[in-house]
């Protein structure tokens, strides 16, 4: 209810007809009850339907049929029909027609019909083509009874969104040209609309309006400039804010339906600007490379394939999906070897150039992190060297399941406990260039997935739980899914009375007699004397090391030193991370614990690209850590190198809520001025937003000349009128101008003079005698304009506002005054 | 040139009259200006008057002294339960010596007639004067007797709520232009008329004043009234105000087109009293009540306040 309405309110209104109300309502009766000129229509059906048409070709994406021709002929026919019909009834019929349940009828329909069919059929459109095609049934109701302007309105309004929509989802040149001819149909449009609202467009101003909300306006300008924030910010932010709405594939919210994107999506965009842009996708690239791919492919395009000079081991597959071409170089990356000796040589100044490829990732990693990815798992310690010796059990041979349709690889270990079990963890690897067949998985791996891949034997199983691909190498860009099974340490001690089991396998628990036993004894049991369960004192050994040891990797003990781990435990207390993960290793040897040392991967999450939502492994990430046998064939990832973390289990939803507005805090203290400079502008433009428009009006009351009496009056009090409603003391829509006129005088400045009857009969005449059409700009008229511009309102309170209206509140129509007094 | 001249001058001279009619008016009934604006109003606009009031308000004064100061011929009628049409109308009587019917007119054969108390007078009585009022005609058995053009009506009514009366039909309502209460004098215009009425006898007459206009002045300015110009925003205005009465849930009964036509009239009339050339929605707005409370049908007892509401509801061209 428009508040300043409060002294004139019906006490009720029928219901007959809710758009003549309303257009009473809100003042608009001249413009928004009368049919426009037929000119107006016309523009505002050319737009409409060039609308339509832009949503239409895009929605083809090229591939237009012959039945579009009678399709749009009969469109067309029924928009011109039902437009011709609404002209030809009377204006009170026309209105009484409740079109508004027909627009609302077929926005729902068309809305219910594409979902039926997602559920009838299973074929579905991505939500966004969905709410389009029904923004264009909604068009296409409105461009045919758009018979009056604010209609026509609303026409130019759906259209420009869905000509919008279409420009940005296909630049095809149709839809390009459809755009323009929507826009000239537009512009057309307005031009003929000003020409013809001018002369009731101070009885449109002088409607009533909700009043902007302050606090909203407070609210925005704080939210505004936050939501850009988070929409462009860094990593973790658009992250955690992502997932709101339905998916086309980047986000990694699968939708099924969505078109393809970057991420989880269907298809994979080809990185051929920038290599991160290739998300763990399962659709492989077909590099022209002379290194060997994974698949197989006849490419029977009408160059001659090229043929890697290598072969290794392939699949065959399907022709589609379609190939991609890629021009790509790879790097050659070393990798770890087959032993590990903690005694090593200084880094030399020189760094290894990767390449000239454009990233130096050796893989992506889609998934939580920070993960350890294992490459090489030692067991045997002879107090310098680390050398894997675990026997080659025999593995029973792993067996392709397909689960969903995709054939995954279960590896044949032993299951923990169900309750043991932390989370279920799912990653996606997407080698870039790791010289080895040994895939890098985390501990507890379960199951291996590759597209395409249905044969077991193309992955031959190793000791201490990893899988290898039976080929010379891990295929490149093909991503590689793993389910590992993330082990809870405290869970599994409550069943085990505080103790880990150990292995049957010695190895696991030796460490070298002598010296260095004694003192790393010592350490160990001084170190874990307050903790009483095998997790204490797991916990202790750690924190002692990531507390008292320093990270440094170009600390080499000297040469003379007998063991490097005693030097570093003892005297020189910093080193390198394979140094913390020996310490580790050994002290909980000497306290009885199963360990082995492994060599991988690190997946750190300080590469975590938010908006690309994968992990780049560096050459730099190559690491060294610790794990520890919990009994059943289970181990568990210790990390005693400070910097690094181990993966713990998912965050609860009120986790993941603390963390993003952690992470939403963090940021605006990081850009703290920037927050600030938005806030303080989104500040300025809310509250000068008045003055900033009226200041437009002036320049253009001032600069572009009338060409009538009649506008140079109406432009003037559409001013005044602009001015005034900062006062709550703009025209009503029954009040006459020189009703208004009178009326404002009280709220003027005391500076200002109020118009005498002279002038205010000058206006009348201006306005409304029936030559004022061509009634020149004269002096009489520029003086008077003159003296109506001068009326500048005191800015008042509140109260002193609601006093004004109040007395202002019978329109003065039975006041005839003081004329024609006889004596 | 000349031609101009004498126009100029006959136009000055019936401005001049117009003041005197309207100084006479003021004299008669003290303190009214309005009420007389809109009686004058009433007068050039070629519209019945419907003056609806307490007794002795000056209802029959005002009307007295209006036909006096018009120079045409007066006549009145006192309604009462037992007139009958033909009172009104006329009769047609058996000439013995010329053994023909003959007709004698009625009070309606007159320029200004005054029908007092019109809703004492029975319905069908009330009727009578239908034809008269709309027409400017009476027909008795078939035969057609013309009124005069200028023939106006002044008819008052006591309000409903009092004992004896016959509520006027929505028929016979639309073919008044306006409806128009008197109300109390302020203390100071009583004050005047009693010292004023000091010395005077009880036998002085309003229709002692010498008429100011002519028959012929009068005719020329209702027919400069009904000339007066009006833009077409305007119209459409008025053809909103009229729509919206149509529409609106707490009138049964809107303005119809007869009265959207006496509603430009009496703004032309208003405009041309102000000495305007033209209209303006003031003009609409000013005479709005008086003529619409005469013929919107509405469950309230006063209309005026659901007539400012109406005004103030649909938007006013610019």
């Amino acid at each position: 209810m428009p508040p300043a309405e409060h002294h004139t309110k019906p006490q009720a209104i029928s219901s007959s007809s809710t758009e003549t109300l309303w257009a009473h309502r809100s003042g608009r009766t001249s413009t928004a009850l009368h049919k426009t000129s037929v000119a107006l229509q016309s523009l505002s059906i050319a737009a409409g339907l060039a609308a339509l048409a832009a949503l239409r070709l895009a929605d083809l994406d090229g591939a237009i049929s012959a039945w579009e021709i009678p399709g749009w002929v009969a469109v067309i026919a029924l928009v011109a029909g039902v437009a011709a019909g609404l002209r030809r009834l009377p204006d009170h019929v026309s209105y009484e027609i409740p079109i508004l349940p027909v627009l609302v009828a077929l926005f729902l329909g068309a809305l219910m019909v594409e979902t039926g069919i997602r559920v009838l059929f299973g074929i579905g459109q991505p939500f966004e083509w969905i709410v389009m095609r029904s923004l264009g049934w909604l068009a296409l109701g409105m461009t045919a009874t758009a018979v009056t302007v604010p209609r026509q309105r609303g026409v130019l309004g759906v259209g420009l969104f869905l000509v919008v929509f279409a420009l940005t989802t296909h630049f095809l040149p149709d839809v390009q040209i459809c755009g323009s001819l929507f826009l000239a149909a537009s512009i057309g449009w307005l031009v003929i609309a000003h020409a013809e609202l001018l002369p009731s467009q101070l009885s449109r101003q002088a409607k009533s309006r909700q009043p902007f909300p302050r606090w909203l306006g407070v609210a925005l300008a704080i939210v505004f400039p936050l939501l850009c924030l988070v929409a462009t910010g860094e990593r973790h932010l658009a992250h955690g804010l992502s997932g709101w709405i339905p998916s086309s594939g980047g986000s990694g919210d699968y939708d099924p339906y969505s078109r393809g994107g970057i991420g989880d999506g269907d298809q994979l965009v080809a990185g051929t600007e920038n290599i991160q842009s290739f998300g763990a996708l399962d659709d492989a690239p077909f590099i022209p490379d002379h290194r060997p791919s994974l698949y197989d492919l006849f490419d029977d395009t009408y160059n001659e394939p090229v043929r890697n000079e290598k072969q290794d081991r392939a699949i065959s597959i399907r022709q589609d999906p379609a190939n991609r071409q890629v021009e790509r170089h790879l790097a050659e990356t070393q990798q770890a070897a087959r032993q590990f000796s903690t005694a090593r040589q200084s880094r030399t100044a020189e760094q290894k150039a990767v390449g000239s490829i454009p990233s130096h990732a050796l893989l992506h990693v889609a998934g939580r992190v920070p993960l350890h990815l294992r490459l090489e798992v030692y067991d045997r310690f002879d107090g310098v060297n680390w050398t894997p010796e675990a026997e080659f059990e025999s593995l029973p041979a792993p067996k392709i399941e397909t689960v969903h349709g995709k054939p995954w690889l279960q590896v044949s270990l032993r299951h923990p406990r169900e309750a043991e079990v932390a989370a279920t963890e799912t990653h996606a690897l997407k080698i870039v260039s790791l010289d080895t067949a040994r895939i890098p998985s985390p501990v507890g791996l379960r199951a291996v997935h590759v597209d395409q891949i249905d044969r077991a034997d193309f992955f031959q199983p190793l000791p201490a739980g990893q899988l290898a691909f039976q080929r010379e190498r891990l295929p490149e860009l093909v991503p590689i899914h793993l389910v590992s099974e993330l082990i809870d340490g405290r869970r599994v001690l409550e069943r085990h009375r505080d103790r880990f089991s150990v292995t049957d396998n010695r190895l696991h628990r030796d460490y070298p007699v002598g010296e260095l036993s004694r003192e790393v004894r010592q350490l160990a049991f001084d170190w874990t004397k307050d903790a009483h369960d095998s997790h204490a004192q797991i916990e202790a050994i750690v924190r002692r090391l990531r507390s008292e040891y320093v990270l440094d990797n170009d600390a080499v003990p000297p040469a003379d030193v007998a063991s490097p781990v005693l030097h570093f435990l003892a005297t020189s207390r910093r080193g390198p991370d394979y140094q913390f993960a020996t310490s580790a290793a050994v002290l909980l040897r000497t306290l009885g614990f199963s360990t082995r040392f492994v060599t991988g991967l690190y997946a750190s999450p300080e590469r975590y690209d938010a908006r690309r939502r994968h992990t780049e492994v560096l050459p730099a990430d190559v690491h060294a850590w610790v794990e520890v046998y919990v009994g059943e064939g289970q181990w568990l990832t210790i990390e005693p190198t400070p910097g690094y973390e181990v993966l713990g289990p998912p965050p609860t939803f009120l986790g993941w809520i603390g963390a993003t507005a952690l992470a939403i805090g963090k940021a605006i203290l990081e850009a703290w001025p920037l927050v600030l400079l938005a806030v303080a502008i989104g500040a300025i433009v809310v509250r000068l937003r008045r003055s900033m428009a009226m200041w437009f009006r002036q320049t253009w009351w001032m600069i572009v000349p009338p060409k009538t009496a009649a506008e140079a009056i109406r432009r003037t009090l559409v001013l005044v009128d602009w001015r005034a409603r900062r006062v709550d003391l703009q025209r009503r829509p029954g009040e006459t101008p020189t009703q208004w006129l009178v009326r404002i005088r009280q709220g003027l400045d005391s500076v200002v003079e109020g118009l005498d009857p002279r002038q205010l009969a000058i206006i009348q005449r201006a306005l409304y005698a029936p030559t004022a059409k061509l009634n020149p700009v004269d002096d009489d008229v520029r003086a008077v304009c003159q003296a109506i511009a001068r009326y500048r309102f005191a800015r008042v309170g509140r109260t002193t506002r609601e006093n004004l209206s109040s007395k202002g509140l019978l329109p003065a129509v039975l006041v005839p005054g003081n004329r024609r007094m006889a004596t | 040139m000349a031609t101009t001249q004498t126009t100029f001058d006959r136009a000055a001279d019936l401005r001049t009259s117009i003041d005197q009619l309207r100084a006479w008016l003021n004299r008669v009934l003290r303190g009214k200006a309005e009420v007389i604006e809109h009686v004058l109003t009433c007068l050039l606009g070629r519209g019945h008057l419907l003056l609806e009031d307490r007794p002795g308000l000056g209802k029959t004064t005002l009307a007295k002294g209006l036909a006096a100061t018009c120079g045409g011929r007066f006549a009145r009628v006192q309604c009462t339960p037992d007139l009958l049409p033909s009172d009104i109308t006329g009769f047609n009587i058996f000439n013995q010596k010329s053994h023909e019917f003959e007709f004698r007119r009625g009070p309606v054969f007159s320029d200004v007639l005054l029908a007092d108390e019109i809703n004492r007078a029975t319905p069908r009585t009330q009727s009578a004067l239908l034809e008269a009022m709309a027409e400017r005609q009476v027909t008795l058995d078939t035969v057609c007797y013309r009124l005069s053009d200028e023939f106006f009506v002044i008819a008052t009514q006591n309000p409903l709520d009092q004992h004896g009366t016959y509520p006027l039909p929505e028929a016979q309502l639309d073919r008044f232009a306006m409806k128009l209460s008197i109300g109390y004098p302020d203390r100071e215009d009583e004050l005047g008329l009693l010292q004023s009425s000091i010395g005077e006898s009880d036998t002085a007459d309003v229709t002692a004043q010498e008429p100011v206009l002519s028959l012929v002045e009068l005719r020329h300015l209702q027919e400069q009234v009904a000339a007066v110009p009006i833009s077409r925003p305007l119209l459409e205005y008025l053809t909103d105000l009229a729509r919206f009465t149509r529409k609106h849930p707490h009138i049964s009964l809107g303005v119809s087109p007869r009265g959207l036509l006496t509603w430009m009239r009496m703004a032309q009339g208003w405009a041309f009293l102000d000495g305007r050339d033209f209209v303006t929605p003031d003009d609409i707005q000013s005479v709005a009540i008086p003529v619409l409370s005469v013929r919107l049908g509405t469950d309230h007892d006063d209309p005026a306040p659901l007539i400012r509401e109406i005004l103030a509801e649909v938007p006013v061209p610019c």
